[in-house]
């Protein structure tokens, strides 16, 4: 277990033995063909030839081959889970590149070129020249309307979404308002109906118009997808039921920021509870900027300090 | 064959991975010119960033079509990525154009289905010049607001039949120019206005 703990410097040196970023050269042009005809078409799914990892098909496959044909030695990378820089997921992936390509990482968001993050798109605004790569579990936006690939193939081919209307429609009959919460559809360039993969609908507005390329992996279904850089992305609403994020009443415990996603979390058996940022790294710095929050409940064990 | 036998890239792993990462940042920003370094020798006829796309894109799984200008690197194409070649165009992934003056119609290449849009192909025309100042005014996924290319040595209807193209969108072909080290690319998503 010795050799999966990654040096505690930024600095990393690739494993001798293996072929850089681990995949082969005929896999990584593979999925570099798909990529380039996603970016080409966006919001269409490309099938490719999704590679076994040395991880489990649910645990970032899809965005690791995707990250793996992307990056190079002068990339910095950034991987995130659920916001966090310090969650496992995060943390294995780090190291695995690390080991693998021997590039640098980071926790800052700004200093990244190519972020892999799972389930958040990061407070802090990617810019031009920055890669955003999702590790996405169910890439079909359709598919718990529709189980067969083969109708779902036609639907997206005749742009016929009147199915996805209906659902949220039949929402709002329901309960008075659109339930999704995360993962909340959106169409892509007025054209293709996208799943943006579980991140909250908070993060969706982020996706519109973004500067960065946005890259889509897949890997137990075997489907990359991209937004290229400027270009619209839609969550969608009805006129009478816009869109809406989602809100909160509290701020964070810990920098006091009023817009950003916020966790909850429990700190102690007698039901206290606090809000903190979902981004890690978003609430550290504003922390070093001297941004102080209410703090947090009595009770609330501090983290050991023996981070990787 | 004498062309065969020249050198690839220098380094196939990581020159490969800079060249498509270039090519990546020219399609996700239509009409922005970046600049490949090449591989170390390229078959007469062929720029720098032509040969470097064909080895950074091309295998086993890629069935190219040469223009009669690059009929003459199928053996060079061969050795290096083993990509078959095709005589037909509508069959070809890729596509390699040296005499853009006399390429056939666009319609003549793949366009994919509704529903395989993906599955059409990708044009790689080696033209004389290459501008983003001024010529054609571009706009679509990508753009911020609008891009300008300009094009030298294609023929006269071919502005027309890329703007015919776009109303089949998702269907259509990827075209990438390049000259000398330079690449710029037009997705099939770039609306284009004279």
């Amino acid at each position: 277990m010795n050799a999966m703990t990654p040096p505690a410097v930024d600095v990393a040196r690739e494993e001798e033995g293996y072929s850089f970023a681990f995949l082969d050269e005929q896999t990584k042009r593979m999925i570099r063909r798909a990529i380039l005809k996603a970016v080409a078409i966006p919001g269409h799914q490309i099938p490719f030839g999704s590679r076994e990892m040395p991880l489990s098909y649910g645990w970032g496959t899809g965005g690791i081959q995707v990250t793996a044909s992307v990056i190079g030695r002068d990339d910095t990378l950034k991987v995130i889970d659920q916001g966090a820089d310090d969650t496992t997921n995060a943390v294995s992936i780090r190291g695995f590149f690390r080991r693998m390509t021997g590039v640098a990482t980071t926790e800052r968001t700004e200093d990244a070129t190519i972020v892999q993050t799972r389930h958040r798109i990061p407070e802090t605004k990617l810019a031009e020249g920055q890669v955003i790569v999702y590790q996405v579990p169910i890439p079909e936006p359709l598919r718990w309307l529709e189980p067969r690939e083969t109708e779902t193939c036609k639907m997206h081919g005749l742009a016929e979404y009147g199915a996805m209307h209906v659902k949220l429609y039949e929402d709002i009959v329901r309960y008075g308002r659109i339930e999704t919460a995360y993962d909340y559809p959106v169409m892509v360039n007025g054209r293709y109906l996208m799943r943006p993969s579980p991140i909250p609908k908070f993060d969706n507005p982020k996706m519109d118009y973004m500067p960065a390329l946005q890259l889509f992996g897949a890997g137990r279904e075997k489907r990359i997808y991209a937004v290229p850089p400027y270009t619209s992305v839609k969550s969608l609403d009805f006129e009478d039921h816009p869109f809406e994020i989602e809100r909160w009443e509290h701020r964070c415990a810990l920098c006091g920021s009023g817009d950003s996603f916020l966790d909850e979390i429990v700190v102690d058996d007698q039901g206290n509870h606090a809000f903190v940022c979902s981004d890690t790294d978003y609430c550290s710095q504003r922390r070093a900027e001297g941004h102080e929050g209410t703090g947090m409940p009595e009770g609330y064990l501090q983290p050991q300090d023996g981070r990787e | 064959m004498t062309t065969a036998a020249l050198p690839g890239f220098a380094d196939n792993v990581h020159d490969a991975q800079g060249t498509f990462r270039r090519l990546l940042d020219a399609m996700a920003h239509p009409g922005r010119i970046v600049t490949v370094p090449g591989p170390q020798a390229a078959p007469p006829g062929l720029d720098p960033a032509t040969a470097a796309l064909l080895l950074t894109l091309c295998d086993g799984e890629t069935p190219v079509w040469l223009d009669p200008g690059a009929a003459a690197i199928a053996d060079w194409l061969a050795f290096h990525a083993g990509a078959p070649v095709t005589t037909a165009p509508a069959r070809a992934a890729f596509a390699v154009v040296l005499q853009p003056q006399a390429m056939p119609a666009l319609d003549a290449f793949d366009w994919g289905t509704d529903e395989v849009p993906e599955a059409s192909t990708t044009l790689i025309v080696q033209v004389a010049s290459l501008a983003d100042d001024t010529g054609w005014t571009l706009r679509g996924p990508g753009i911020a607001a609008q891009a300008r290319l300009a094009v030298a040595g294609l023929s006269q209807n071919w502005f027309t039949d890329r703007r015919a193209m776009q109303a089949a969108f998702p269907r259509g072909v990827d075209v990438v120019f390049t000259n000398g080290h330079r690449v710029a690319a037009l997705p099939r998503t770039t609306i284009m206005e004279s």
